[in-house]
């Protein structure tokens, strides 16, 4: 308190060496102030990993994206937004290949999230009801998330093998001329997508199956008194109910589908239609090019955080919570 | 209420079938088909490093039986004295070493010793972090060992007058044929030399289809790669990149793979393929494996690889039982073509950053590596051919030669004409992303993308150049 009087009196004639050491002092004694820079002290160690790790490579990001850089990978020619024009196809050359990598992770994603969700919904219907047994087939349907991607992706390049022949029926019935799925424009996104539900159906499942179980019972008693079928209960009880849930598997889809990467790397590594992110991954890791896969990061940056505000924009108004 | 339970699992079970069926197909069809029996190769163990010893960290590109032959010479180099030991450190392929070396290059973290593919030459040079073998051996008076080095090899490493780094395993590109079908359709398996026309016509003798139509097996099994299209370059006399290939004092400018050479290749492969004569099966790392698989299980009859492919393809080709007989010829050709292959592989580099000690050590397993009796050693286990002309002296060499005579058409095939520029590998700081958009567009072309050879190269080339513009600019070239 002290210290607050002779802040006050002090500044008129103060020196300046003095008046700053008064502001300090003034500024620390400040409860509020105080709080924060012991908040601060207390949280540095996340603050710390989070400015190095995650703030510090994004700036950097930035910055790289702007130039074309040397072999060490630091920048040695200002470019402008010459990479982002060259991606989006805006630098007048007509060279195309990046935006339709774009197109492509919009196409497997479109496939992947709501087939997933659908499918998900379905089995998690099906194993909420109270049967003998059930357990065992919750524990079925939720078995692919123990495998991870990288396993997946083995599985399933040996199932996509032609020499495994187990996709021979899918080449013949579509007449596609190739040796396997993996192998025809037609088929090798879908095939791709195919793999990513099957490895996603597990935790889609799950948070399907917990929202399912926190819808009162009592709900679908009354429905059921007010002789509601099978379906209405559904579209009327379980749909609206399920909303929050289906928003955040949809949000969260959405942005692991546009960020997929083991399975392309383990299926198609050389094929040429490919997703960004792997695009991305080739500018960096086969062509050296820091400057421009930095820039193709950022544009998916863009792209997800548009996305996801548009998406929470739009549906969070069409859910209901209880 | 129990209708519906009855109901709910009976559904539960028609989902668990569906999905076992799923898991259980593959493995129902893979037993049907008849897959290359995968060789069980166990890892060479490393020896114990000797107390004292200086550690010289080596990274190497060459798996499953060819890492193992690497960690054998490691071995019995480290046997062999102990002042040095040599750590091999795999690093699953020749892209993936260099890319990391890349990667090292801002890092900083790097091994003393690599071996690297000549797709890196220029950026191992550009990096400023490597010690040009010429140098040590001129230091040590051994300028005898170069002089005795294969011609071809030799000029492959030598680029603007130095010797940058010590070949190490060196091949070439060949047809690889199945003898038995040639003999069964009265074709001649010994004639090396073979044009576009030839292998067309060899390609439609050699396919066998069943009472119904279907091929059961094709005369050409096809895949995307870049370093064939440098080889078919090569025996055309004609450069990939200008100036020269980049090996005539100036920097490599620019891409002109989308010239007649580039295109007839490309046309021609694709021609059989649509003829339902050749079977076309994707693009690099995938495609060479299921062509090679189909060649030695008799579903297709040739086959484009690496010499040093030479014993696994023989040996899967015994262990399918498919009746298959290796038998080697030049790589293909337009009518009047009778140039050289380029020499593949890969060499060692020396790196700067280690301690003085560590990069004698690494100079000291150079200088053994290429002791006529190592190399014999190495070429009999692989399938390369030794870099040192003096291993042909050696007995082990001698008797690999008399085992598998398919070796000797590729030692014939290097040194069919003088070495120029055009038939020496190119030097680019972008080799390896170059590969990657020839192959890209040769997988568009093949999947209908673009109605042209001609169109799909200049694509591939349009994208090489920015590229390579863009690379010399920081190159400082």
């Amino acid at each position: 308190m002290q210290e607050d009087v002779v802040s006050i009196v002090a500044p008129v004639s103060a020196p300046v060496a003095y008046g700053r050491q008064n502001a300090l002092a003034r500024w620390w004694s400040r409860p509020r102030n105080r709080e924060l820079l012991m908040a601060l002290l207390y949280s540095s160690p996340a603050l710390i990993i989070f400015f190095l790790f995650t703030y510090f490579p994004f700036v950097r990001a930035i910055w790289l994206s702007l130039n074309i850089t040397n072999q060490r990978g630091e920048p040695a020619a200002f470019n402008g937004l010459g990479y982002y024009l060259r991606v989006l196809s805006l630098d007048g050359s007509g060279r195309t290949d990046y935006l339709q990598s774009i197109g492509t992770s919009f196409q497997f994603t479109l496939m992947v999230v709501p087939t997933v969700i659908i499918i998900a919904v379905g089995l998690a219907v099906l194993a909420a009801t109270r049967v003998r047994g059930i357990q065992f087939f919750r524990l079925i349907f939720t078995s692919s998330i123990a495998i991870s991607l990288a396993s997946a992706g083995v599985i399933w390049s040996l199932i996509y093998n032609p020499s495994s022949g187990a996709t021979r029926w899918v080449v013949e019935l579509l007449n596609l001329g190739v040796p396997g799925v993996l192998n025809s424009n037609l088929t090798t996104i879908p095939a791709v997508a195919v793999m990513s539900v099957w490895s996603a159906l597990g935790f889609n499942f799950i948070i399907a199956l917990a929202g399912l179980q926190a819808i009162p019972e009592d709900l679908y008693e009354s429905a059921s008194i007010d002789g509601a079928g099978g379906w209405h209960k559904f579209r009327f009880i379980t749909l609206p109910l399920l909303s929050p849930t289906l928003l955040f598997l949809v949000i969260i889809g959405t942005i692991g589908a546009l960020q997929a990467f083991t399975q392309f790397h383990l299926l198609i590594p050389d094929s040429p239609n490919t997703v960004f992110i792997y695009e991305t991954f080739r500018a960096f890791w086969y062509d050296n090019r820091y400057g421009l896969a930095s820039a193709m990061s950022i544009i998916v940056f863009i792209i997800l955080i548009t996305l996801t505000i548009i998406q929470y924009r739009t549906l969070d108004q069409r859910v209901h919570y209880q | 209420m129990k209708k519906v339970r009855v109901a709910v699992l009976s559904s539960l079970i028609a989902v668990l079938m569906v999905a076992l069926s799923l898991v259980v197909s593959p493995l129902a069809f893979a037993q049907q088909a008849t897959p290359v029996p995968a060789p069980t190769i166990t890892p060479v163990p490393p020896v114990a490093r000797p107390e004292g010893s200086t550690e010289v960290v080596f990274w190497y590109g060459l798996g499953g039986n060819l890492g193992n032959v690497v960690q054998e010479v490691v071995n019995m180099y480290n046997t062999s004295q102990s002042t040095y030991y040599i750590n091999a450190v795999f690093q699953s392929s020749y892209d993936d070493t260099i890319n990391k070396i890349n990667a090292g290059l801002a890092s900083g973290d790097l091994p003393d010793l690599a071996q690297i593919f000549e797709a890196g030459s220029q950026r191992m040079i550009d990096s400023g972090a490597i010690v040009p073998v010429q140098t040590l051996f001129e230091r040590d008076g051994m300028m005898d060992v170069v002089e005795d080095m294969e011609p071809a090899v030799r000029a492959n490493y030598e680029i603007n007058g130095t010797l940058y780094s010590a070949p190490f395993n060196s091949s070439t590109a060949m047809l690889y044929v199945n003898r038995a079908a040639f003999a069964e359709a009265g074709l001649d398996p010994d004639q090396a030399l073979v044009t576009y026309d030839d292998v067309a016509e060899y390609a439609r003798a050699l396919t066998v289809r069943d009472a119904a139509g279907t091929v059961t097996r094709y005369g050409l099994a096809v895949y995307a790669e870049g370093w064939f299209l440098e080889q078919i370059h090569a025996v055309h006399d004609a450069p990939i990149g200008l100036p020269a290939n980049g090996r005539e004092g100036e920097r490599m400018t620019e891409y002109a793979y989308n010239g007649e050479v580039g295109v007839t290749w490309v046309e021609f492969l694709k021609g059989l393929v649509d003829e339902g004569v050749a079977v076309y099966y994707g693009p690099a790392s995938g495609g060479s494996g299921a062509a090679a698989s189909a060649f030695v299980n008799n579903q297709a009859a040739m086959h484009f690889s690496s010499i040093a492919s030479l014993r696994g393809l023989v040996s899967s080709a015994a262990g399918a039982g498919a009746g298959v007989d290796v038998g080697t010829l030049y790589m293909p050709r337009a009518e009047g073509a009778d140039g050289k292959t380029i020499v593949g592989g890969a060499s060692l580099w020396i790196t700067n950053v280690g301690t003085p000690e560590a990069q004698e050590g690494a100079w000291d397993f150079i200088k053994y590596s290429l002791q006529p009796e190592v190399q014999a050693f190495w070429a009999a286990n692989t399938g390369y051919y030794p870099v040192v002309q003096a291993s042909y002296e050696d007995p082990v060499m001698q008797e690999a030669l008399v085992n598998f005579p398919q070796f000797q058409v590729a030692i014939d095939q290097i040194r069919l004409t003088d070495i120029t520029s055009a038939n020496t590998a190119h030097v680019s700081g972008i080799f390896v992303p170059y590969r990657t958009h020839y192959v890209e567009a040769f997988d568009r072309y093949m999947r209908g993308e673009f109605a042209t050879a001609q169109e799909a190269l200049d694509a591939a080339v349009a994208i090489s150049n920015e590229q390579l513009t863009e690379y010399n600019l920081t190159a400082g070239g």
